[in-house]
């Protein structure tokens, strides 16, 4: 990813009402944005919903953002936040629909990695919502024990405490398929 | 692999392998692991398991077409109904933006022309000598072509300073900004001096 001007910068800007230097953050982070939400919730159209609830939910809440934190921090905290109001809110527990970009046309001996992957995911879908979002932030995102606390709100044990349990669940969900 | 209560026949839990295969940590427990049957295959299996989620990770997620026009939607009509109707037309017509374009490997940056403006403008006031800008556009014009940017300023001078050195550091501070913090090329730099401040 190119480096452009810093986020502080187009944060005050923003702040002070610029909506060009908001448009920079948002083009700056909708990447973020989105993959965390379409890995939170599996599904393209819901994750672009919550992708867009959560960039207008920075904008509203521009003002509340404190300039010792990162910028980026601050939008996984949203998004995240965002994607586990919509996964707790009552919804039947239909069939998840498989989202992720799709491999196509793979040679033979890469049917078996691909169905492993299709599970995978699957396995992943049906951790619950607060043990997917420590999951998806830690090893899919990369982020920090520290930075996980940060976002969720939670201390740096806690954050360790659920990553291995969510570890330990998916290791137990995968294994029927090994 | 394991029974109900996510442990192994040897009694060692399932998270704590799976904790040492996802954080490539060393093992809590080496003696027992290195001759443990059940741990060993376990092993085996988290290792497979997280090479998958690696490579789950490493796929490309490409962003919705339509997300940043979206959202910027409904910023506006959010902030057109805080502010009634009596909005002065410009602000409720959205105006064309330009963009400088960025090109990676992993996605592109854009960056508004007025965005790029502010930066010049910042840096041109802040450097010693320049007095002020013109007003307008005649103070400064921004031409941004791709990740080239073409930069026309109209300065008042300080009235003791010397001009072709307070160019010269002009433009060398503007390259810094906009190559710097920008990642844009300086294209062409053109300066006229339109006054002399006697303040």
């Amino acid at each position: 990813m190119v480096v452009g001007i810093d986020d502080a910068y187009l944060v005050r800007a923003a702040q002070a009402g610029d909506d060009d230097a908001f448009e920079a953050l948002v083009r700056r982070h909708q990447l973020l944005v989105y993959r965390v939400a379409l890995r939170m919730l599996g599904n393209a159209q819901e994750a672009e919903d919550a992708a867009q609830d959560a960039l207008l939910g920075a904008w509203r809440a521009l003002e509340n953002f404190k300039a010792d934190s990162e910028f980026s921090t601050w939008l996984y905290r949203i998004v995240t936040n965002r994607c586990l109001t919509m996964l707790r809110r009552a919804r039947p527990q239909e069939p998840l629909e498989d989202d992720y970009p799709d491999t196509a046309a793979e040679p033979p001996d890469q049917v078996e990695g691909l169905d492993r992957l299709r599970a995978l995911k699957g396995a992943i879908l049906a951790l619950t919502p607060e043990q997917r979002a420590v999951l998806v932030l830690r090893e899919f995102e990369d982020l920090s024990y520290d930075e996980i606390g940060r976002v969720l709100e939670l201390s740096e044990a806690a954050v360790k405490g659920r990553l291995h349990r969510a570890r330990g669940e998916l290791a137990d969900k995968t294994q029927s398929w090994r | 692999m394991n029974d109900r209560n996510g442990r192994l026949a040897c009694g060692t839990q399932v998270g704590v392998l799976a904790d040492q295969v996802a954080e490539h940590a060393a093992p809590i427990d080496p003696r027992h692991q290195a001759d443990c049957p059940h741990c060993r295959a376990a092993l085996g299996e988290l290792e497979q398991l997280w090479g998958d989620v690696r490579e789950l990770a490493r796929e490309e997620v490409a962003i919705p077409g339509g997300l940043v026009t979206a959202v910027l939607r409904r910023v506006r009509r959010e902030r057109e109904e805080h502010a009634g109707p009596s909005l002065p037309l410009e602000q409720v017509v959205p105006r064309l933006v330009r963009h400088a374009l960025l090109r990676g490997s992993r996605g592109h940056t854009q960056i508004a022309d007025s965005v790029i403006a502010k930066l010049i403008r910042h840096t041109v006031l802040a450097t010693p000598g320049v007095g002020s800008l013109a007003r307008g556009s005649e103070g400064l014009s921004v031409s941004v072509e791709q990740d080239e940017v073409g930069v026309r300023i109209g300065l008042v001078v300080d009235l003791s300073v010397a001009i072709p050195p307070l160019v010269q550091a002009l433009r060398v501070r503007v390259e810094r900004e906009i190559e710097g913090i920008a990642g844009l090329r300086l294209s062409t730099f053109d300066v006229s001096v339109i006054d002399v401040s006697e303040t």
